[in-house]
């Protein structure tokens, strides 16, 4: 257990550098877009009612009041969360590859360590979903930040004001966020079982080289198929003989199977066929 | 610890931060206005079988609608529900939800229309047509049928094509009835060469088999200038034992006429079909003069319930006479009344009454009302109004424009 943490710790040690400027990146590149949004709509505001003399109510009528909406809808507010997210795909790759093609081949070192080898593959699965949810949790606290930010900057009458729940549903943001804890559980459940489709996918690849692409690609074809299966199957048939609630249970079912099967074939993989 | 305190520090923010949220959103979706029936006169018992339907329109920013249900006991939001409420849909709890609760083995895979079910003490059946597709050259359209013995717990079930299937492009059940043993189903054909028919076909349940067809009406084209449309009316026991159907005939002509002159051309041409499923017998009725400028919003057996904004008046199709006049309490005086919205349904013996202006608010004094009344002696059992109990939002809406009642 010890060994394990402290595997988890190293991993997200590796990544911290740049996981804290994507932090940065996120929090600075957002506050600007508020502040550069609520700047445009109050110039909008300024030369509306002196310089064209409409009244406060009229340029309302007008132009609509400014809400949190007008930002989230902007690259300002999309844009980081985007770079995050490619950057995290990008890392799902990388936190493996990373070992083989570093300097000095750094699997070597940590496949001989006196621990388990699934302890490597389950302390790189748990630091990137960490990371996800780290990621996620900066948003939530920024959100309100950034929600005063914009209260401060607009005057009561020009805006709309709106509660996080409120900000979060409206939006794209509510798929990384969603609604009720019951589904948060279910995403990142299904985000957390990707994870390890993808994980044994690459080591199928470690180990066999240019077939094991082709075996990794067959082997996400088949955790797919098992996973859609309950649902797949409505299909085939034409009808849906199977109540919401009972297809919610196999489909979580199925989520559970695929996740257990991923990570004993990887770990399969890592103790018998991994080459260095 | 301090040698893992990136760990520590991620799961911290992590847990406290999502925590945080959920439990708060949690606590602020008791945010949304409560909803209050305010009683004017009568007793409140009457308003347990009441459901309002509404709709809470918020505008920040998303125009997000949600759906509101109040009852006496309370107003549910869409939105409040749980994520498993939500999913298996039975945040409108109607006959079919209900049935899917008491007989869960036959309601599985059955397709979601009322009108596709027959319900009594004994009885469960259920008729509907499958394999409908508008654009496949060749028609494979089949009764889908199951009739369920509740005192034994046997169901029989089959699947049978539908008659001169090469004919239709679509056929809808409109009502399912068992009369002497037989499976009676009244559907709408839609014909390949555009037209429309109401077909009853028997179905005889022991020989899985159609044992009879019957045109009761056909609609469509009439001529270059003209079409006719025939509906089946509405009944408040679509789903419980009834012996007869009543469907509505009207020509059109296809001109270009000013809305009001062709609705008011439209109902003087209202006839309607009364429909006799025990002997197949076809009575044609039309209603008397002083009716025709009032709308049918039911029919129950024989007769025919017309309103307008002031009267509900029944009307026997066998005798043709006006049985029954009720008159509906007025609400407001003056020149409001020409904006008042009036549903009514009538439900065992006692007829609902939603009032509301066009811009009513749930203020008091402005609010909806609801009205419960006795529908043979016209006594108003509940009278009141339908109050929000703390101001809505500028930003938002809330409209109740439904009435359900179980």
């Amino acid at each position: 257990m010890n060994r394990f943490v402290k595997l988890v710790n190293f991993e997200l040690s590796r990544f911290m550098k740049i996981y804290l400027v994507l932090v940065a990146m996120t929090v600075v590149v957002q506050v600007t877009g508020v502040i550069v949004k609520a700047n445009k709509y109050m110039s909008k505001a300024n030369t509306a009612i002196y310089e064209e003399m409409l009244s406060r109510t009229e340029f309302i009528e007008r132009y609509g009041q400014m809400g949190f909406m007008d930002v989230t809808r902007s690259l300002w507010f999309m844009g980081p969360i985007a770079i995050c997210t490619a950057a995290l795909i990008f890392y799902v790759f990388m936190i493996w590859y990373r070992d083989w093609f570093g300097k000095n081949t750094f699997i070597y070192r940590l496949l001989m360590l006196p621990t388990a080898r699934l302890n490597v593959y389950l302390s790189k699965l748990l630091s990137i979903f960490l990371m996800v949810l780290g990621l996620v949790s900066v948003q939530l606290i920024i959100l309100p930040l950034e929600n005063s930010v914009l209260k401060w900057l607009v005057p009561t009458d020009f805006r709309s004001d709106m509660t996080v729940s409120q900000i979060i549903n409206g939006n794209p943001l509510s798929m990384l966020v969603p609604q009720t804890f019951t589904e948060f559980v279910l995403y990142y459940g299904a985000g957390f079982m990707a994870l390890t489709i993808v994980f044994t996918a690459i080591l199928f690849e470690r180990s066999f080289k240019w077939k094991g692409i082709i075996a990794g690609i067959g082997y996400v074809a088949i955790s797919v198929v098992i996973f859609i299966l309950p649902v797949l199957s409505m299909f085939i048939v034409g009808r849906a003989y199977l109540y919401p609630l009972e297809i919610l249970g196999l489909e979580t079912a199925m989520g559970i199977i695929v996740t257990v099967m991923s990570i004993w074939v990887g770990n399969y993989l890592l103790n018998k066929k991994i080459t260095v | 610890m301090k040698r893992y305190w990136k760990l520590m520090a991620i799961i911290t923010v992590v847990v406290l931060t999502v925590g945080t949220f959920y439990i708060q959103s949690s606590l602020s979706a008791n945010g949304y206005p409560e909803i209050l029936f305010k009683k004017i006169s009568g007793d409140k018992n009457e308003l347990d079988p009441v459901v309002l339907d509404g709709l809470y329109r918020s505008e920040c920013g998303t125009n997000v609608d949600e759906r509101v249900k109040v009852t006496a006991e309370g107003t549910t939001y869409e939105r409040e529900q749980s994520f498993l409420e939500r999913i298996s849909g039975s945040f409108f709890g109607n006959n079919l939800q209900e049935l899917k609760e008491k007989h869960r083995g036959f309601m599985r895979g059955k397709s979601g229309r009322a009108s596709s079910f027959y319900e009594t003490d004994s009885t469960l059946a259920y008729a509907a047509v499958n394999n409908q597709s508008a654009r496949a050259p060749k028609s494979d359209m089949e009764f889908d049928v199951a009739v369920m013995d509740k005192e034994k717990d046997e169901t029989t079930s089959f699947t049978v094509p539908v008659p001169n299937r090469a004919m239709y492009v679509q056929a809808w059940v409109e009502d399912v009835q068992i009369i002497d043993g037989e499976l009676k189903v009244i559907t709408q054909n839609y014909l390949r060469d555009g037209g429309e028919e109401k077909h009853m076909y028997r179905v005889d349940i022991s020989n899985k088999e159609i044992s009879g067809e019957e045109t009761i009406a056909m609609a469509g084209n009439q001529g270059e200038n003209a079409y006719s449309r025939v509906h089946l009316l509405a009944s408040p026991d679509r789903i419980g034992a009834h012996s007869y159907v009543i469907f509505s005939t009207t020509k059109e002509a296809r001109k270009q006429e000013p809305d009001n002159a062709q609705m008011k051309a439209k109902k003087r041409n209202q006839k309607f079909i009364v429909y006799n499923l025990k002997t197949g017998e076809q009575n044609f009725a039309k209603a008397p003069d002083s009716l025709t400028d009032k709308d049918v919003f039911m029919y129950k057996q024989t007769t025919l319930y017309f309103r307008d904004n002031q009267h509900v008046i029944k009307y026997n199709t066998e005798t043709d006479e006006i049985i029954d006049k009720l008159e509906l309490p007025a609400q407001d005086e003056g020149d409001k009344q020409k904006d008042r919205q009036t549903t009514v349904e009538i439900v065992d013996g006692k007829m609902y009454m939603l009032q509301s202006q066009v811009e009513s608010s749930l203020v008091p004094g402005n609010a909806p009302v609801l009205t419960i009344m006795d529908a043979d002696s016209g006594d108003v059992l509940y009278k009141g109004e339908i109050v929000s109990e703390k101001p809505i939002d500028n930003n938002a809406s809330l409209d109740i424009y439904g009435l359900l009642i179980k």
